[in-house]
């Protein structure tokens, strides 16, 4: 979808047609699914969240001005909706259990070892292999090939979504390419 | 270039943003570089399968974009009723319950002296006659209580008894009140000396607790008198 039609559909909304913008969610949906996953590694997670920005991105059209493109727009506050989630949840998936200690109840957290759905989503090996060692590259380089090679987000753009200068950005794609290939390469994949 | 090409610079070729010059010294020295080209091919495999992670989708679309439809439609009607209907029932029930208030206040603020008004002409004829031959110094009576009791002390039992004090001085306090109130006040005081009979003067006023008192015809105990209460 152009960013024209983009424009087409909010003007709609703003006039008060708040059904337009199920035309936003089915274009965007799977991009903003895909940074999520990448960024959060659980598909239903991920389904959940992606849901919850949409629904933020309604209540908050208010704020969007016009300055960028409404997708970077989108990004940026999937961006920053992430970064919250991570602070909230951390990095592994986890599950609480309660258990008594002292009788006193007490929540502990394990990580969560059955089998996830997202394992039946690659079924390339290959890619399997990628999800799996971009979940272990450090969060800032693995924010930045998601948007940069998987998403295929221009640098400008990257730099307005992720709050960082041009100049960071190309340095943390590189750096993030060298460690993922490396990584790969010592799998033998690459 | 003599040296082999630095990977930032493989990966800015690969995404197309060096400039014309730049991009030709590196395309010269990968013409002759076989270590650079196979870095650079193993990067663009890195990119590609990176790019491939497009395949990654949501199952049902159709689905999620009617939950979601659906989730903003409920969070809409949920936004409305907690931004302006509950606001607006608050305020509703605070201005009811402030009404009430009010009205009650105004209500009870009316008691003794509006009472007092509108109890006054039930008053014979006759006996508001005597009862103005009577008055000492513009109240119908006046009493006189030891120097022990403070004016606070005086506003205290008068206003426990229903009286309604209508003025205060260093040496007195005035009121008004029902007649079986003031009686009731004269009890708290514990008045050993009865006040002046007015026998003389065709009333006569009976001992404390005595709500037989005769001031005309009228009923004694609901009609409103005033009095002063001396320290002295």
């Amino acid at each position: 979808m152009s960013d024209q039609t983009d424009m087409e559909i909010l003007e709609k909304i703003k006039a008060g047609d708040r059904e337009a913008y199920a035309g936003i969610v089915s274009e965007y949906q799977d991009r903003i699914f895909r940074y999520l996953y990448a960024r959060i590694g659980n598909y239903d997670e991920a389904l959940d969240a992606t849901q919850d920005v949409f629904i933020q991105v309604m209540e908050s059209l208010g704020s969007f001005r016009g300055e960028s493109k409404f997708s970077t727009w989108l990004y940026s506050v999937t961006a920053n909706y992430c970064r919250n989630y991570k602070r909230k949840h951390g990095r592994a998936v986890v599950v609480s259990i309660h258990r008594s200690v002292g009788g006193e109840e007490m929540e502990l957290p394990i990580e969560d070892e059955r089998e996830r759905v997202e394992d039946k989503i690659l079924e390339d090996e290959m890619l399997e292999a990628m999800r799996d060692e971009l979940s272990k590259l450090p969060d800032d380089y693995r924010e930045i090939l998601t948007l940069r090679d998987i998403e295929g987000l221009p640098y400008e753009e990257i730099a307005t979504v992720t709050d960082i200068s041009l100049s960071n950005v190309k340095v943390r794609i590189h750096r993030g390419r060298e460690m993922l290939k490396k990584r790969l390469a010592q799998r033998g994949l690459l | 270039m003599k040296e082999h090409i630095p990977f930032e610079l493989l990966s800015e070729y690969v995404d197309g943003t060096l400039d014309a010059k730049e991009s030709r010294e590196l395309e010269k020295h990968l013409s002759s570089c076989s270590v650079c080209r196979g870095e650079l091919d193993s990067l663009c495999r890195l990119c590609d399968a990176l790019h491939s992670f497009r395949c990654v989708k949501i199952k049902d679309r159709d689905a999620f974009v009617r939950c979601t439809m659906k989730r903003m439609r409920s969070r809409t009607v949920r936004h409305i009723v907690y931004r302006y209907l509950m606001p607006a029932s608050a305020a509703a029930v605070v201005l009811f319950f402030a009404g009430i208030s009010l009205f009650d206040s105004a209500f009870q603020s009316r008691s003794v002296s509006e009472f007092a008004r509108q109890q006054k002409p039930a008053l014979s004829q006759p006996a508001v006659q005597q009862v103005q031959q009577n008055r000492i110094a513009d109240v119908d009576f006046e009493d006189n209580v030891g120097a022990e009791y403070r004016i606070k002390d005086i506003r205290r039992i008068l206003e426990k008894n229903g009286a309604q004090v209508t003025k205060v001085t260093g040496d007195y306090v005035e009121g008004e009140a029902l007649l079986s109130d003031y009686q009731n006040i004269r009890g708290d005081f514990d008045f050993v000396a009865l006040p002046p009979t007015l026998a003389g003067r065709g009333m006569n006023l009976a001992g404390a607790g005595d709500s037989d008192m005769r001031i005309g015809s009228a009923n004694r105990s609901a009609q409103v008198v005033t009095f002063r209460i001396r320290r002295k």
